[in-house]
């Protein structure tokens, strides 16, 4: 399989990676050089592979806060790297939802997990962009989350002293218009 | 009085550390604990153990109540309050005494003189202690708190003045940011210290946050030990400390010890504290606020000096006197030197959002001169009740060089999944030119934080290929899983828990294809 690796520094990898079973060695292709890869280990914290005579060892971690990344983060000695890999069917298929419609509803979500404190706005009213919204305190901080976008407060999901999950829906924001950016 | 049951009124990696020394002295142990901590490390270490309430710290670890209650059902006759919580609530320490335990910390007078920050600094400044540009009194309102902008001049700090430990404190660059901070900042004293006082103070910037433990005997007697530094900080908040602080020169260490030992000698106090100060980097050290109890950073103090501080704390509780006047006297001397670095559950690719989740492969390291500090252990449950600590992990070497070299060792040897940490930031720091030279001060980190490439270096060719290996692996892995997951049953509920690359592993052993 041909897959590219995308790394957040913009650089990129052709990856072509046979079969990989426990402890069996291949021939892999990075940009048309040949690799010998041996697979150690394969468990649910980390992967162990020997890459032409050097060990490497990653954990794959990804956090439960922020929204969904497509690119998987690796720690490496608890290095972080990002990276991003598709195939050519991926590509296809991104530019086929990057033209969807807008449906001009907006939904603001918690970053984090915590407490709702305060909640400034009721439905019916007027926002502009960055009208704080609500606070949410966690970790003993109290964080003020702001409407992202102008328009009218269409739901309004939480009240003072619920506690939300991180990527929890929270406010409903009705854009005034619909914009062409995203 | 010699005491026999101490109870530990708080959690996490503080309550095992306590615990610790307090069965090492041949005391008994018990700790007070809420009901989401029921299966903690401290208690399966403690003695005894006592359940408080529910998880939200009110009905636990901040209810006096409940805890004065727990000491008298388990004979406890000493209480260590740990720190944050009510370690320095002056009505907590009081409530103690008055029920005929004895506190382990400082006396109630203590605590108010030193933990109202704006009192604090008046009776400083009239001892003679060189203190921070500020205002005097509360900040009431918005139109004060624009005038005082006047006078004092930005960069303004709004600070609690119940506050302490870096929480409650709003930096403001310029006026049309004001109103919102002081809300905030308001709001967050509030909730944190259960007073929405504010007083301002001008912000020192490019200064380095040094501070010096002591210890004093109530009488005027104290010990005070080699300066910590605790510049690189986030948002007010300490992520790496050391000890000693690399750039102090010899007057100035003298100028801070003095202002130190007069301080505990003018307000007699009693127990372990540490005075913070800031250091301009040339002549000027100036009073920030004192803390009435041990600090997270305190190990560094204990590897320098081979000084067990809660030991002391239970020996001045106990009555220990601290003879000895001048400097020279009162001064414990320090070999080597010692870094720490806070492992919290945030993620730092996520404006350090709080992470919560359960722990798996936790490792932690070892070697000479490695210390850690923690309470946590694989299946842990991380909940959004309290602060963000995982775990401490402490470098002492001969030397500086030394230190670093082991904690570098250490944070790439520690692994904690299931949660974000903040490791990619030591090693980010442990790998910096100016840090290895010790050129920090306390924006130092925000600065470097706003390159992406900080916490994110670029990976070198070699290490390219393996990730991209390993990513195409895991890609592979995934794409089957999710292929099975529309096929296979609910019997396959093991499997959903599997990695992609273990879900691959698992395909490729039952035969299965890509």
């Amino acid at each position: 399989m041909k897959l590219t690796a995308n790394f957040h520094d913009g650089r990129q990898l052709e990856v072509s990676l046979p079969r990989l079973s426990l402890n069996g060695t291949v021939e892999a292709e990075i940009d048309g050089k040949p690799v010998r890869v041996t697979l150690l280990r394969e468990d649910r914290h980390a992967i162990t592979l020997e890459v032409d005579g050097r060990r490497f060892t990653f954990r794959n971690s990804d956090g439960n806060s922020g929204p969904s990344d497509p690119a998987t983060l690796f720690l490496h000695e608890n290095r972080p790297y990002r990276v991003r890999v598709e195939s050519k069917l991926d590509r296809i298929q991104a530019r086929a939802h990057a033209s969807g419609p807008d449906t001009g509803l907006r939904l603001i979500c918690s970053q984090l997990p915590g407490v709702i404190r305060q909640v400034f706005v009721q439905p019916g009213d007027a926002v502009e962009a960055e009208t704080p919204l609500l606070t949410v305190e966690a970790m003993k901080m109290e964080n003020e989350i702001r409407a992202e976008t102008a328009g009218t407060i269409e739901e309004v999901l939480v009240q003072p002293g619920d506690v939300v999950a991180a990527r929890q829906e929270l406010v409903k924001i009705r854009r005034e218009r619909a914009l062409e950016e995203d | 009085m010699r005491i026999q049951t101490v109870l530990i009124a708080n959690r996490g990696e503080i309550a095992v550390r306590v615990l610790r020394t307090v069965r090492a002295l041949g005391l008994r142990s018990v700790v007070a604990h809420s009901q989401a901590d029921a299966d903690s490390l401290a208690v399966r270490l403690a003695d005894d153990a006592v359940l408080l309430g529910a998880a939200p710290a009110a009905e636990s670890y901040l209810s006096i109540d409940r805890i004065l209650d727990a000491a008298k059902r388990t004979g406890a006759d000493a209480i260590h309050p740990g720190y944050g919580f009510l370690a320095e609530q002056e009505a907590f320490a009081r409530a103690v005494e008055e029920n005929g335990l004895t506190f382990i910390g400082p006396s109630p007078e203590n605590i108010a003189a030193m933990g109202n920050k704006i009192a604090a600094r008046g009776s400083l400044a009239k001892a003679g202690v060189e203190i921070v540009a500020g205002h005097p009194d509360p900040v009431q309102d918005i139109d004060t708190l624009n005038r005082i902008a006047t006078r004092v001049g930005f960069p303004l700090l709004l600070k609690a003045a119940a506050g302490g430990g870096g929480k409650g404190i709003r930096l403001v660059r310029e006026t049309g940011d004001l109103e919102a901070a002081f809300r905030l900042a308001r709001s967050e004293a509030e909730n944190a210290f259960g007073d929405p006082t504010i007083f301002a103070e001008r912000f020192l910037e490019g200064a380095r946050h040094v501070e010096v433990q002591v210890i004093g005997d109530g009488r005027g007697g104290v010990r005070l030990y080699p300066e910590r530094d605790c510049s690189i900080q986030r948002r007010h908040q300490k992520l790496l400390e050391e000890s000693p602080c690399p750039a102090l020169g010899p007057k100035q260490r003298e100028r801070l010890l003095d202002a130190a030992r007069r301080t505990v000698k003018l307000s007699k106090y009693r127990g372990a504290g540490t005075i913070e100060f800031l250091y301009d980097g040339g002549e000027g050290v100036y009073f920030l606020e004192m803390n009435t109890r041990l600090q997270v950073e305190h190990p560094l103090t204990e590897m320098l000096c081979g000084v067990d501080l809660v030991e002391r704390q239970i020996a001045i509780a106990e009555g220990e006197e601290l003879p000895g006047e001048d400097l020279e006297a009162v001064c414990v001397r320090g070999r080597g030197a010692a870094l720490q670095f806070r492992v919290n559950a945030e993620d730092p690719e996520h404006d350090f959002a709080p992470c919560t989740g359960r722990l798996s492969g936790v490792h932690l390291p070892s070697g000479p001169g490695i210390r850690v500090d923690t309470a946590a252990f694989s299946g842990l449950e991380i909940t959004p009740h309290y602060d963000s600590l995982l775990a401490k992990v402490i470098a002492w070497g001969t030397d500086r060089a030394e230190a670093v070299r082991r904690l570098r060792q250490a944070c790439r040897e520690i692994s904690i999944d299931g949660v974000s940490t903040t490791l990619p930031v030591a090693l980010a720091l442990l790998d910096d030119d100016s840090f290895l030279k010790g050129e920090t001060h306390c924006q130092f980190l925000e600065s470097r934080l706003e390159d992406r490439d900080f916490l994110f270096p670029p990976a070198s060719s070699e290490l390219a290929r393996a990730l991209a290996l390993a990513a195409a692996q895991f890609y592979r892995g995934a794409r089957l899983h999710k292929v099975h997951e529309t096929t296979r049953s609910a019997a396959a509920g093991a499997g959903a828990a599997l990695s992609p690359w273990a879900q691959l592993g698992r395909t490729d052993a039952l035969g299965g294809d890509s």
